[in-house]
């Protein structure tokens, strides 16, 4: 049989109740009165008995009850209604309730002090008084860990902020530096971008001018040829008039030769009057013998009559011939005259020509300076062109290394932004999470 | 109670710094539980404090908004320091620094009310009679219980603004 000691008592109680009732009943039933006494005093002690035990289980049952609940870690319950029990087993109730509100007491100062550090509030300590013994001990010892973690916290929070401080004013710095980079950067992009569109602008002015140039230069050109052929033709027509001279002055000569054949002609004539006259003479006078001979003359008289008609035509002949001379001579007079006047003029075509050529000369050969100078310009233009279009080409590269430096830039300026809000949020949270803000 | 019909003796008692009084109530304020330190101090048996209001042991001298401000914060979940002047039983006079904390259950509903109270150090129970004389005097000044109350709480508030500390760590200043 597995009882325990209370049930083994009330058991004994319980036979030395029975016992003694019926002793009382058989005592008194055969009249043995001295033993019926004896028995009721037994029965009334194990009646008192019983209470008593009844007031120990109780006690015991109460206490095992939240003794039970505590070991289960319920410290919340008590043993109340102990105004019955008294000396030792009243004191253990006292005790149980003792024990219980000192734990109870410790934990949730612990709680408490636990809950504030959680919140970085290190003020709320174990209250010492009222601990006793281990427990107070106990709570010295998380009082000073919460000292300690109050004075660390502190110095980590100091350093935490200085160090904060110190990312951050490098941090600001850079992102001050990241700022104006993407300022600059933008200005850069800008001047690049507006140099790239002007000097594609003047690339194309350029190459424009160059053309027009080109132009004017092929029209100087023109000029020059046409200018060259003018000076050809008149240094032509200088020659033409020079040959012009030479002939007129051929002209000249063979009029004047002309002119002493004529007078040669003329003495020619004379003399040719003088033979007529003399010849008519001579005819008369054989006329005259031929007359006095008679019959025997009369055909030397035919012969006389017609050598005297040819002396007289040969006098008209000549009479003719002298009016034609006369004539040949006003004629080449006036044609001498014209001939001087022809010679002048022509000398002056000469010279004016010589002149022209001369002009035309020095026009066509400023023209074939200003053609080349032309043609220089152009090439020094295109060159230009060329040039700026590699400008525009470099500022295009330009433009594109503006545009990433302030995209690199603007990406800094975000980072650092945000790095410094990062580093912000991280002492704060650092702070925070150890209480110091 | 009316303050004139309780009896003051005027005696102060005390008890030791290594004792703590311990009181647990329902959520109506009644005792459940009250320790031997409690039943010796205030001079109550066990059982005439079971099921009792825990005004049992108020002193008229306690100014009404410092019991408000305790109940709103152990009902809101949170624990509570208060310098406590109580009333024992032939009317003598004890302060007590008290820990209030409500209990929770497994679900985290409150079930009950737990009370330590340990024995206060004579400057902070010298300091804090003159502040509640005077939160005490504000609550007199008005006729009507509840405008009496709101005065003298805000008289608290404007005292803690003026120190410049939340009322836990006033209380621990003291």
């Amino acid at each position: 049989m597995n009882l325990s000691s209370v049930s083994k008592a009330k058991l004994a109680i319980g036979v030395a109740l029975a016992v003694g009732v019926l002793l009382v009943a058989s005592s008194l039933a055969s009249g043995q009165w001295v033993v019926a006494g004896g028995a009721g005093i037994v029965t009334l002690a194990s009646v008192l008995a019983a209470r008593w035990l009844w007031i120990v289980d109780a006690s015991l049952h109460k206490a095992c009850s939240v003794l039970a609940a505590a070991s289960q870690g319920d410290l919340d319950r008590r043993v109340v209604n102990i105004g019955d029990a008294r000396g030792v087993i009243g004191q253990m109730l006292i005790n149980v309730n003792r024990l219980l509100d000192l734990t109870e007491a410790f934990t949730k100062e612990a709680d408490a002090a636990m809950g504030c550090a959680a919140e970085g509030r290190y003020f709320r300590q174990i209250l010492h008084d009222g601990m006793s013994g281990e427990f107070a001990a106990h709570a010295d010892l998380i009082n000073q860990a919460l000292t300690s973690m109050d004075s660390r916290t502190a110095t980590f929070a100091k350093e935490s902020t200085a160090v904060g401080g110190t990312i951050k004013t490098a941090s600001q710095a850079m992102a001050a530096t990241a700022t104006e980079l993407e300022a600059t950067s933008r200005q850069m992009r800008e001047i690049a971008h507006t140099s790239s569109a002007k000097s594609a602008d003047v690339a194309r002015v350029a190459e424009e001018a160059s053309t027009d140039v080109e132009t004017v230069a092929s029209a100087a050109e023109q000029v020059s040829t046409g200018i060259r052929e003018i000076a050809e033709r008149v240094s032509h027509s200088a020659q033409q008039a020079k040959a012009t001279v030479q002939k007129v002055g051929q002209a000249d000569q063979d009029i004047q030769s002309l002119v002493e054949a004529t007078e040669r002609i003329g003495e020619v004539v004379n003399l040719i009057t003088a033979i007529a006259n003399q010849t008519n003479l001579l005819a008369l006078n054989a006329t005259i013998e031929a007359a006095r001979a008679g019959e025997a003359g009369k055909g030397f008289a035919v012969v006389a009559g017609e050598v005297k008609t040819l002396a007289n035509q040969t006098a008209r002949a000549t009479e003719d011939i002298v009016k034609q001379i006369g004539a040949i001579c006003t004629a080449t007079e006036t044609a001498v005259e014209a001939i001087a006047k022809i010679g002048d003029l022509v000398h002056d075509i000469d010279s004016a020509s010589t002149a022209i050529a001369a002009t035309t000369e020095q026009q066509s050969m400023a023209m074939t300076d200003i053609s080349r100078s032309i043609h220089n310009v152009s090439a020094a233009m295109r060159s230009v062109a060329g040039t700026i279009s590699d400008v525009a080409g470099t500022a295009d590269t330009a433009t594109e290394a503006a545009g990433q430096v302030l995209a690199a830039a603007g990406d800094l300026a975000e980072r650092t932004v945000r790095m410094n809000d990062g580093i912000d949020q991280f002492v704060d949270r650092v702070c925070s999470g150890i209480g110091r803000r | 109670m009316a303050k004139n019909s309780v009896i003051l003796t005027g005696v102060e008692r005390t008890f030791s710094s290594d004792e703590i009084i311990v009181s647990k109530t329902d959520l109506k304020g009644r005792i459940i539980y009250a320790n031997e330190v409690f039943q010796r101090v205030s001079g109550y048996q066990e059982q005439e404090l079971l099921g009792q209001p825990h005004s049992i042991i108020r002193h008229p001298n306690m100014p009404r908004c410092v019991f408000k401000l305790l109940w709103d914060t152990i009902e809101s979940g949170k624990e509570i320091f208060a310098y406590v002047l109580n009333r024992a039983r032939n009317g003598d006079e004890y302060w007590v620094f008290a820990h209030v904390t409500p209990t929770f259950d497994r679900s985290g509903k409150i079930v009950s009310y737990h009370s330590n109270r340990r024995s206060p150090r004579r400057e902070a129970t010298k300091k804090v009679s003159d502040l509640y004389a005077q939160l005490l005097a504000e609550e007199d000044r008005h006729a009507d219980r509840k405008e009496g109350m709101a005065a003298s709480t805000k008289m608290m508030i404007d005292v803690l603004g003026q120190i410049g500390k939340p009322y836990d760590e006033f209380v621990f200043s003291l």
